[in-house]
């Protein structure tokens, strides 16, 4: 095919242009380390890391509110094992009181110790969690849930449970609303007292003892629950956590540069750059003008 | 017995002709770089002795003559530089376009609207688990103020790149009118050289070069008339005819790609023209989906929250602005009460310190499938307006490829054809000049035979 010289110069310079710009986009992956600086680069990569981050980001608030709920349940248990053991206490105390080695005195006795166990059970039901919320009364966090009106404690809380998220599809209720447990271990201890003073043996062992007893399975048993919320949480903690690893390594995959491959590239960029710079610079030195006389 | 000056007049025909070679070649030579420039080609005939039918005589020419100057052209090649350049010239708009639109987005990326979702649907997560902690309020409000105004910026960003390509159209087709006119001087021009026996090369090469700049900006048909004119249509309309160049009409219509005037409605399908107004269509259509984005977060995030009771006390109120109908993304914003004040969101029904359920159904809106995203989650839909702008502009930058090495092929066939080398003319010059050396010798002797009749006869 016949060349003219205008051609000739045309595709030098073409040559010329597309190994610069080769070279450019070579140069840019470099120094910025990214693959995709745009969705045009790799618009499949570009989803997959528009959607790992945003899994990543959530999975890292998923994590922080899990901790959020350890505090909150490691508060609620700490409680529920000092209510525990208060029960325990009494429940000692009222078989001593109902065994026939007991007199009236040892029974006025008991009724000092019941009446402090009262004071320490109200300050439980009040516990604070550690951002200053009342951690016992559902979800009226705000102001102590239980009252004392004369013997009386009253529940002012609700039985709400307070969900957060712990996963895609995963909520952990972090809270144990105390109505119904220790405003009636209240009374059960008033009763107590009150038959201490009565001096009546029979009902010490038929009804507090047995109220006592029952309060106690009662008390295991929520704990146990906290115990298997806290097991979650933990189990939670960590798949998460390793997710977040994964997800990290693959976004990098899909938008990190990987340099070895990279910088092998740019050297062969180089070199066909060079070439079609020297081949331009050698092909111009030949014409017949040269050779005219 | 012919003319004794017969010799003189045979041999100085030859200087005359050969000099017009070498003017030629010359002609050639410094027009190298002309864009456009078809090589000429200087045509000798044979001069005829008009006795040379007269019985008894040899058939002696005599001389030679320039008999024409021809422009090396194929015309079947230009109208392919023309229907390959309407491509290009196209597909370059529509990548151009793209590639702005795509630069509005800022993906992937912390400074991009998928991170701001992100970090607003978290900061509801965070809430659910601290209802009542101003801080967290405080995070809903500003990661909700930073989510709407990216949404809100990118779609006033689209709107000034639509109003530059609406520019654009308009001065493209300012251009395809000068061009027109151009091509309807030159069809007058070369018409009354051809008239007067030239042979107009020159302006024919001019008028080449101006339909290949036209066809680059909209698609072309050219026809020649029986007088040598060149006939131009754009699909339906009679652009430039055999007396002048017509109106473009300049009412044009984005969506259905066709400009108007009084006489009719005319397509466009190809060219820069095509590939701005294609650019618009685009632009319209990544609108509409923020539109539906705004509409939908608005709806989705507001309907929940109005069920709420807040901290103060208060009902639940619009968490989005809200206006019936909605507006779309043009003016997506919070809800004046909320900038003003973020304890006004509700993180619950109850208002109790504790009630986060409301901020728990909040955070977890943006994977849920909407019906009005086609049944799509946010995230996905937005995922996909991203990856469809991101794919456009590679099947452009592939469809550029290829076409500026179809457009690289003509061009080496017309070159090929048409285009000057000059070492071939560096050899005509040789040729020519030898030639007239030849010639001039030949004159000499011619002269010195005449001289020796004369002095002859003294």
């Amino acid at each position: 095919m016949r060349i003219s010289t205008g051609y000739q110069y045309t595709s030098w310079t073409q040559n010329i242009d597309a190994t610069t710009q080769n070279l450019y986009n070579l140069e840019e992956q470099l120094s910025s380390g990214k693959k995709i600086s745009k969705p045009s680069d790799d618009p499949y990569g570009t989803t997959q890391s528009l959607n790992m981050t945003s899994l990543s980001s959530a999975l890292t608030q998923y994590n922080s509110n899990l901790n959020t709920a350890k505090s909150y349940l490691t508060a609620a248990d700490s409680g529920l094992n000092d209510a525990s053991n208060l029960t325990q206490q009494a429940y000692s105390l009222a078989v001593e009181a109902a065994s026939s080695t007991t007199d009236q005195t040892g029974r006025a006795a008991i009724v000092d110790q019941v009446t402090q166990m009262e004071s320490s059970l109200l300050s439980i039901a009040n516990s604070r969690g550690p951002n200053g919320d009342y951690i016992f009364g559902g979800q009226k966090t705000s102001s102590p849930p239980f009252t004392l009106t004369g013997n009386t404690l009253t529940y002012n809380g609700d039985a709400n449970s307070m969900n957060v998220s712990a996963g895609p599809n995963q909520t952990v209720c972090m809270n144990v609303p105390g109505g119904g447990v220790f405003d009636k271990l209240y009374s059960q201890l008033e009763q107590f007292k009150t038959d201490l003073q009565g001096g009546g043996t029979g009902t010490i062992s038929t009804i507090d003892i047995q109220n006592l007893q029952t309060m106690n399975q009662q008390l295991s048993q929520i704990q146990g629950d906290v115990g298997a919320r806290l097991q979650n949480v933990a189990t939670w903690t960590n798949q998460n956590t390793l997710r977040i690893t994964e997800l990290t390594a693959d976004i990098s995959n899909y938008t990190d540069v990987n340099y070895a491959q990279v910088a092998t590239q740019y050297q062969a960029a180089q070199i066909a750059y060079q070439a079609a710079l020297e081949v331009t610079a050698s092909a111009q030195k030949f014409s017949l003008m040269n050779y005219i006389q | 017995m012919p003319s004794p000056f017969q010799g003189i007049d045979i041999a100085s025909s030859a200087l005359s002709a050969f000099n017009q070679g070498l003017n030629v070649t010359g002609n050639n030579i410094a027009n190298v770089n002309t864009p456009g420039y078809s090589e000429e080609q200087a045509s000798f005939q044979g001069v005829v002795n008009s006795n040379g039918s007269q019985p008894g005589f040899l058939a002696l020419g005599n001389g030679v003559t320039l008999s024409s100057v021809n422009r090396v052209r194929n015309l079947y090649l230009d109208s392919q530089m023309n229907s390959v350049s309407s491509s290009l010239g196209q597909t370059n708009s529509l990548l151009g376009g793209s590639q702005q639109i795509q630069s509005q987005f800022n993906e992937p990326g912390p400074s991009g609207v998928q991170s701001s979702l992100d970090s607003f649907f978290n900061s509801w997560s965070a809430l659910a688990a601290n209802p009542s902690n101003a801080g967290l309020l405080s995070q809903v409000q500003q990661s909700g103020e930073t989510l709407a105004s990216r949404v809100r910026d990118t779609y006033a960003n689209l709107s000034t790149l639509q109003s530059q390509n609406t520019q654009q159209i308009q001065s493209t087709i300012t251009q395809i009118q000068g061009l027109a006119n151009q091509v309807s001087t030159l069809n007058k021009q070369i018409l009354s050289a051809q008239t007067s026996g030239a042979q107009p090369n020159q302006l024919e090469d001019q008028r080449t070069q101006a339909l290949q700049q036209l066809s680059g900006l909209v698609d072309i048909n050219v026809q020649t008339s029986s007088t040598g004119e060149a006939i131009v249509y754009v699909n339906q309309f009679n652009l430039v005819n055999s007396t002048e160049a017509t109106k473009f009409p300049t009412n044009f219509n984005s969506t259905t790609s066709q400009v108007t005037d009084a006489n009719g409605t005319y397509d466009i399908r190809s060219g820069q023209l095509a590939g701005l107004m294609q650019n618009s269509q685009a632009i319209t259509s990544n609108q509409t989906q923020l539109d539906a984005l705004a509409n939908t977060l608005r709806t989705s995030v507001n309907s929940i929250e109005k069920t709420g009771i807040n901290g103060l006390g208060n009902p639940g109120q619009n968490f989005f602005n809200d206006a019936s109908p909605q507006t779309g993304a043009i003016n997506f914003d919070l809800d004046p009460a909320v900038i003003a004040n973020p304890e006004v969101i509700s993180a619950g029904t109850t208002g109790s310190s504790g009630d986060g359920t409301l901020a728990l159904s909040i955070s977890q809106v943006n994977t849920q499938v909407q019906a009005s995203l086609g049944n799509q989650s946010i995230n996905s839909y937005y995922q996909n307006i991203v990856s469809t702008v991101g794919t456009q502009v590679q099947s452009y930058q592939n469809q550029q490829s290829t076409q500026n090495a179809l457009q690289g092929q003509v061009t080496q066939q017309i070159q090929s054809t048409s285009g000057v080398n000059l070492d071939e003319e560096m050899t005509a010059m040789l040729k020519y000049q030898q030639s007239y050396q030849a010639a001039a010798k030949a004159l000499n002797i011619a002269d010195q035979t005449v001289q020796d009749l004369i002095s002859m006869v003294q």
